[in-house]
């Protein structure tokens, strides 16, 4: 195929260019690869001529594809792959050259990583190379977020390892010190997709490129095991954990062995880092995490959030976290990928950081962890006059990290916001944190001790477990939001009605108010009174009374796995008729289709006037949407 | 510029056809003009122009005539009609007429037009490729200029990802 137009000589090619629109650039860059190299940077030449501050106003989303060394590109002269020009997508090129006068609020970065050929790791560094260096070019960026799809990487050869761990710092080093020195505010740095099967440390444990690799493996680990017992789960109450004694010869022997990254100095006077969020293992391991811990302490850094934290990471990831901080971190997110040889780590980052208000402890995979953790109340250390978390508002965690902390020191009047990290107690079955408790429920025994200041209570927990709670006179009447999870598969249409299966509140809404709220030992609160059930309800008009304290429950979780079945429309039903006073329902449902939300949509307007919006798979589908058809006359009702 | 306006040039094209022009025809490229004033004698050997072939060469050569006379674009005027021509697409009646040929014939008159440095009709040549290009879809302008889409089907996703947020400006 002979094709003279893209065989012209480049000179003429951008004259040609020159005179064509913006628009035309971009569908001329779709056609091949030569001209997609040339006309997007003609592209950004031409925006830097006309308006140069109209293009990166808000959001810049990049997304980097590593290409092949012949690619075409203007610059590509170079074929050793440690320089600039053999990777990296040429609209880069254009950014770069449009950048140095620009400053950036948002800059949406992803790097791909390219299945089912991996691209050498050289060359995506080299991709992040051209991300320095054209943020170098800028004045001012704000907020980053920074994708790094790079799982393949991961099994790297052990010849590699010596080049690519210098590399790998150098380039990241550069990266995150550059962007906090350019006054990024928010910074998110992630992984793409990786598969979640352990990863056996990749840095510290297979590519340590320094000798002794099992000496600082051993030390490292010496920081870990305390002197008490390894914690496992049939430890005993007494087995509590002492104050911390950090090996703190180990700490400076392991941060010397390693290659760490630093936190530069001109980074550190000028950050005004206010929120740090790292989702990714790779991205933890200890070098990067020197750096974030140094970036802690800087005054301005007030939230902090890892995702996806892999054991191995988390643990070398507290270790610097122990030496003193002086952090104003106020909220702290962790996300666990696997569990935890011990908590205490942990729990001392947790204690340590006494500004803290917003404190979220989940982990994606419940069971991978949950009921490892051996926590007691006696954990803590017990502090009669200073309450671990002094200002702590928001609490998501486990029930037993709930309980941990709302138990171990002093009644806590701050707590406003407490959310469950359970999913729902059939999902979780294993869920002991006692052998009093049945096995299927979380603990909520600090439910009826939680001081009155409770506002809102989120919690993906199944209707059966709720409900004792909600009919228990003990229950702080202050809550008035709630978030319920239904698992539609549990109940037949017949089973529903059974007063077996669900026994319906009938509570005496007299007796509820009447009640004074008392501190109820934990053996009381574990078994909450049970009322007797009275006859169900077969329609919304025919609600008896008692039925306000279903009022609360705002929010809906509805879990399916399966396909939507008619019958379940009739389930969904009779529930809404209970619960007047939700306004929001989510279906978890993966297999359902968007008819089928819409039928159950239909059936909830007739069952409650008070549901506004229905979310499928984050999709918001608004009640007034639907005027018209399913409306029901009001006389109806 | 001693000779005459009259005086006649010949030039020889990569195929060995021959043309005798007027010098003042010939002068509209750049080159030959350049060429002529480093020759002072005069000399009867045909310039030979290796680059161009005689059928475009009788194309250049009937625009050169038709534009005969015409003040050549300085450097000056150059850089400030680059302002105002930028993405203006208009050409001329005759022009167009004259440059409505088939696609080969275009390039070849572009590429003639360069290496002769004959700047107004590498314009023409440039704004009517441009013309070409304009409202059509990229699968258009692959079949329009016989270009191969040398993406892999991942880079095609990549590339309109990369242009959506470009798009909606």
């Amino acid at each position: 195929m002979h094709s003279p137009f893209t065989n012209l000589p480049l000179e003429i090619f951008e004259q040609i260019i020159n005179i064509l629109e913006p628009t035309e650039l971009l569908v001329l860059a779709k056609t091949c690869r030569q001209f997609n190299a040339l006309s997007i940077r003609q592209f950004f030449l031409l925006h830097k001529v006309d308006n140069p501050s109209k293009l990166f106003q808000g959001t810049l989303e990049l997304s980097f594809l590593p290409r092949e060394e012949d690619s075409v590109g203007l610059e590509l002269t170079h074929k050793d792959p440690t320089t600039f020009n053999d990777a990296g997508g040429n609209t880069f090129e254009g950014l770069a050259v449009a950048f140095d006068i620009m400053t950036i609020e948002h800059l949406h970065c992803i790097i791909h990583h390219s299945t089912p050929d991996p691209y050498p790791l050289t060359r995506y560094l080299n991709v992040l190379r051209r991300v320095i260096w054209a943020v170098r070019r800028l004045q001012h960026i704000g907020r980053v977020t920074l994708k790094l799809e790079m799982g393949g990487y991961l099994l790297i050869t052990h010849e590699d390892e010596r080049s690519i761990i210098r590399q790998w710092k150098e380039v990241m080093g550069t990266l995150l010190n550059l962007l906090v020195e350019k006054g990024c505010e928010n910074l998110e740095v992630s992984h793409g997709t990786f598969p979640l099967r352990p990863l056996q440390d990749m840095f510290i444990l297979n590519v340590d490129p320094l000798p002794g690799r099992q000496n600082i493996l051993q030390r490292t680990k010496s920081l870990f095991t305390r002197k008490s017992k390894p914690i496992s789960p049939t430890m005993k109450d007494t087995d509590a954990i002492g104050t911390p004694t950090v090996d703190r010869q180990a700490v400076r022997f392991f941060r010397d062995s390693l290659d760490l990254i630093h936190l530069s100095k001109s980074a550190r006077d000028s950050s005004r880092l206010r929120h740090l969020e790292i989702s990714s293992r790779v991205l933890l391991h200890p070098p990067c995490s020197h750096w974030t811990y140094s970036i802690l302490q800087t005054s301005n850094l007030t939230s902090l959030s890892l995702y996806m934290i892999y054991e191995a990471s988390l643990t070398h990831m507290l270790s610097w976290l122990l030496l003193p901080i002086r952090s104003q971190l106020r909220e702290l997110s962790i996300e666990l990928c696997s569990r935890l040889p011990s908590a205490a780590p942990l729990i001392d980052l947790i204690v340590g950081l006494r500004a803290l208000t917003h404190l979220k402890l989940a982990d994606p995979v419940p069971e991978v962890y949950g009921h490892k953790l051996p926590i007691t109340s006696k954990v803590f250390p017990r502090s009669k006059n200073a309450p671990v978390l002094p200002n702590l508002v928001s609490l998501h965690a486990f029930s037993d990290w709930i309980q941990l902390l709302c138990l171990g020191s002093s009644p806590r009047p701050t707590v406003t916001s407490l959310s469950l990290a359970e999913v729902t107690d059939h999902t979780t079955s294993t869920y002991p944190c006692s052998q009093s408790q049945p096995p299927s429920r979380p603990n909520l025994q600090y439910l009826y001790i939680m001081p009155r200041t409770f506002r809102e209570f989120h919690f993906d927990l199944s209707f059966n477990v709720l409900q004792p709670i909600l009919e228990s006179s003990a229950f702080p009447f202050a809550l008035s939001n709630f978030r319920v999870a239904l698992d539609l598969r549990r109940y037949s249409v017949t089973h529903h009605m059974s007063r077996d299966a669900i026994r319906w509140g009938g509570a005496d809404p007299r007796d509820f108010k009447s009640t004074t709220p008392v501190i109820t030992s934990g053996s009381s609160a574990g078994a909450p009174p049970r009322l007797r059930p009275t006859r169900p309800p077969r329609k919304r008009a025919q609600r008896p009374s008692g039925y306000e304290l279903y009022d609360r429950i705002t929010e809906l979780v509805v879990y399916d796995s399966g396909f939507f079945q008619q019958h379940q429309s009739k389930i969904f039903c009779q529930f809404f008729s209970m619960w007047e006073g939700v306004k929001r329902v989510e279906f978890r449902a993966s297999r359902w289709k968007d008819e089928d939300v819409k039928v159950l949509i239909k059936e909830a307007r007739v069952c409650s006037r008070n549901i506004r919006e229905f979310v499928l798979r984050e999709k918001v589908y608004a009640v007034d949407d639907f005027e018209g058809d399913g409306r029901v006359d009001e006389e109806q009702i | 510029m001693a000779a005459p306006a009259t005086q006649q040039i010949k030039i020889r094209c990569n195929d060995e056809k021959e043309f005798t022009v007027d010098r003042d025809v010939l002068e509209r490229s750049v080159l030959i003009k350049n060429m002529l004033e480093d020759v002072t004698e005069q000399q009867d050997a045909p310039i030979p122009l290796p680059n161009v072939s005689g059928p475009v060469m009788a194309k250049v050569l009937e625009y050169c005539t038709h534009h005969r006379g015409e003040p050549l674009p300085s450097a000056d005027t150059e850089q400030s009609q680059d302002e105002t021509r930028k993405r203006t697409t208009d050409i001329s009646e005759w022009d167009q007429k004259f440059i409505t040929v088939d696609q080969e014939m275009l390039f070849e008159i572009i590429l003639a037009a360069n290496y002769l440095d004959i700047k107004s009709l590498l314009d023409v040549g440039c704004k009517t490729v441009a013309n070409m290009i304009k409202g059509k879809t990229p699968e258009e302008i692959r079949k329009l200029f016989n270009i191969v889409n040398d993406f892999t089907p991942e880079e095609e996703a990549q590339i309109k990802k990369e242009n959506e947020w470009a798009e909606d400006r």
